[in-house]
């Protein structure tokens, strides 16, 4: 089996392709973090609703393929982070996604965290070490650390492990309440055996970045690691399905 | 199905230790994904000084795997480009910092086209935005490519590692391997406007995952010829044509 934990659904290609090529490429079930710039960094509530409005109908739409997470923008009002977290968790989207609203280390991050932690459900945050073109509020991965020792009961889930590099995985490798995403980034090799041998496979989900990124590449960037078929089965689809309660 | 990839590198990358740098442990990771020959580069000729000894050294290190093929690195303001024999070789027109469009490098390609020898054009060895940040290496400007394609339009340019929706690479004398093509599904952007006769099966290992590279060519448009030509047909042609 192969849960990808990472993938968006757009609002100009709708989810049948994303089924359609997930199937194609053995990707048995798959995670929907939402058209998350769709309204570029700084969304208002209203289109952070639209959008998790329309990842509650993937979800619906998919049949039991698809999950779904809650966008949210952590500097808006916190009246609304806790209505409109409530309203997706009730509507059956599992976790939230944050993106580049807000660098995770502010202390504007409070709000959300402490719902996180009352519904105890996971956190998928975007994560890069940027040379260029990094965004204003963009998170690295010491600004995950510090987040997670903050908030040591919410499970957080570093994304891009290729964006994040080796010091990345260093950097979160003492925070056991944080997981890393292979989604993202060219299918680049050494990453992947680096991080399991430094964090172990427990601490480590399949996931593309879908559809901006393409299924096969990014699975081939875990085949391709040679690790053991223990190790495999946590990092396609285990660790996913435990950290999900699917 | 015949396999050729014409973006392999051998050597010691500065930044990061590669899983597969050491030519027999790449030499058996292609092996096993099917992968019948292809080119390599030196991991090292991008900062050496001294290109030349990196590509003796290269030409040493190949010599047992006979379905690899060593590519020297040339650059204009190194004079042993004149020796140069073969039929391929490699500039790294940023890494090397000089432009495509120089006299020096108009001189020099132009030679090399005239011994048949097919240039290959790397644009980036890696994302920019992970490289170290007191070595910010921008790609290669594809402005430059497509003017000095132009220059030369019955000759063959071989470009490596393009992302393909921010080059737009418009001469048809230009073949472009497909290691960062990345659109969903993979070729779906590249084959929808290019065609398959321009695009080249290349993996950019050991840097990139090889059954990545392999996973593209199940792109469901794809007819049978089409992959037989971005595997190994489109080179044959190259290389026939000349």
């Amino acid at each position: 089996m192969i849960y990808d934990i990472h993938t968006h659904n757009m609002q100009h290609q709708g989810c049948g392709i994303l089924m359609e090529q997930a199937r194609q490429h053995g990707i048995d079930r798959f995670l929907l973090l939402g058209d998350v710039l769709r309204y570029g960094e700084f969304p208002t509530a209203e289109e952070v609703s639209e959008i998790n409005d329309d990842t509650i109908a993937c979800v619906k739409e998919c049949h039991g393929m698809a999950d779904g997470f809650c966008f949210m923008n952590p500097a808006l009002p916190p009246e609304f982070i806790r209505s409109e977290v409530s309203r997706c968790l009730q509507a059956g989207l599992k976790g939230v996604k944050l993106e580049i609203s807000v660098c995770c280390r502010k202390p504007v991050m409070d709000t959300l965290m402490q719902e996180l932690e009352k519904y105890d459900v996971p956190l998928l945050h975007h994560c890069w070490f940027k040379t260029v073109n990094k965004y204003a509020e963009e998170s690295d991965p010491v600004d995950i650390s510090i987040l997670a020792k903050r908030f040591p009961r919410v499970r957080i889930v570093m994304a891009h492990l290729c964006g994040c590099g080796y010091r990345g995985v260093e950097y979160i490798a003492d925070c056991p309440n944080v997981y890393v995403d292979t989604s993202g980034g060219q299918p680049e090799n050494g990453f992947l055996q680096y991080a399991v041998k430094r964090i172990g496979a427990d601490r480590l989900l399949y996931g593309s970045d879908a559809p901006c990124r393409d299924f096969g590449c990014q699975v081939g960037k875990v085949l391709d690691g040679g690790l053991s078929a223990g190790d495999l089965d946590k990092i396609l689809y285990k660790n996913a399905l435990e950290l999900l309660k699917i | 199905m015949k396999i050729f990839d014409v973006n392999l590198s051998t050597g010691r990358w500065p930044f990061r230790r590669l899983p597969q740098e050491n030519l027999a442990d790449l030499d058996a990771a292609v092996a096993k994904a099917g992968i019948s020959g292809g080119l390599v580069r030196s991991l090292d000729a991008p900062f050496s000084l001294n290109i030349n000894e990196e590509n003796e050294r290269l030409l040493e290190v190949c010599r047992p795997f006979t379905h690899l093929i060593a590519v020297p690195a040339v650059r204009p303001d190194f004079g042993l480009w004149r020796q140069i024999t073969g039929d391929f070789a490699v500039l790294h027109p940023n890494y090397h910092s000089y432009s495509l469009l120089a006299d020096e490098t108009l001189e020099m390609v132009e030679t090399l086209l005239n011994r048949k020898i097919i240039p290959l054009i790397v644009i980036r060895e890696e994302d920019e935005r992970g490289q170290h940040p007191l070595c910010k290496v921008p790609p290669v400007p594809a402005d430059e490519i497509n003017q000095l394609a132009a220059k030369f339009p019955d000759k063959p340019f071989i470009v490596l590692n393009a992302i393909f929706e921010y080059m737009n690479l418009t001469e048809p004398n230009i073949y472009l391997d497909f290691s960062f093509f990345e659109s969903f599904p993979a070729l779906k952007n590249p084959v929808e406007k290019l065609g398959c006769k321009r695009i080249l099966f290349g993996s950019h290992a050991p840097f990139f995952c090889i059954s990545a590279a392999k996973s593209k060519l199940s792109y469901d448009k794809l007819k049978f010829e089409d992959i037989e030509d971005i595997t190994h047909k489109n080179m044959e042609r190259i290389l026939n044509e000349r």
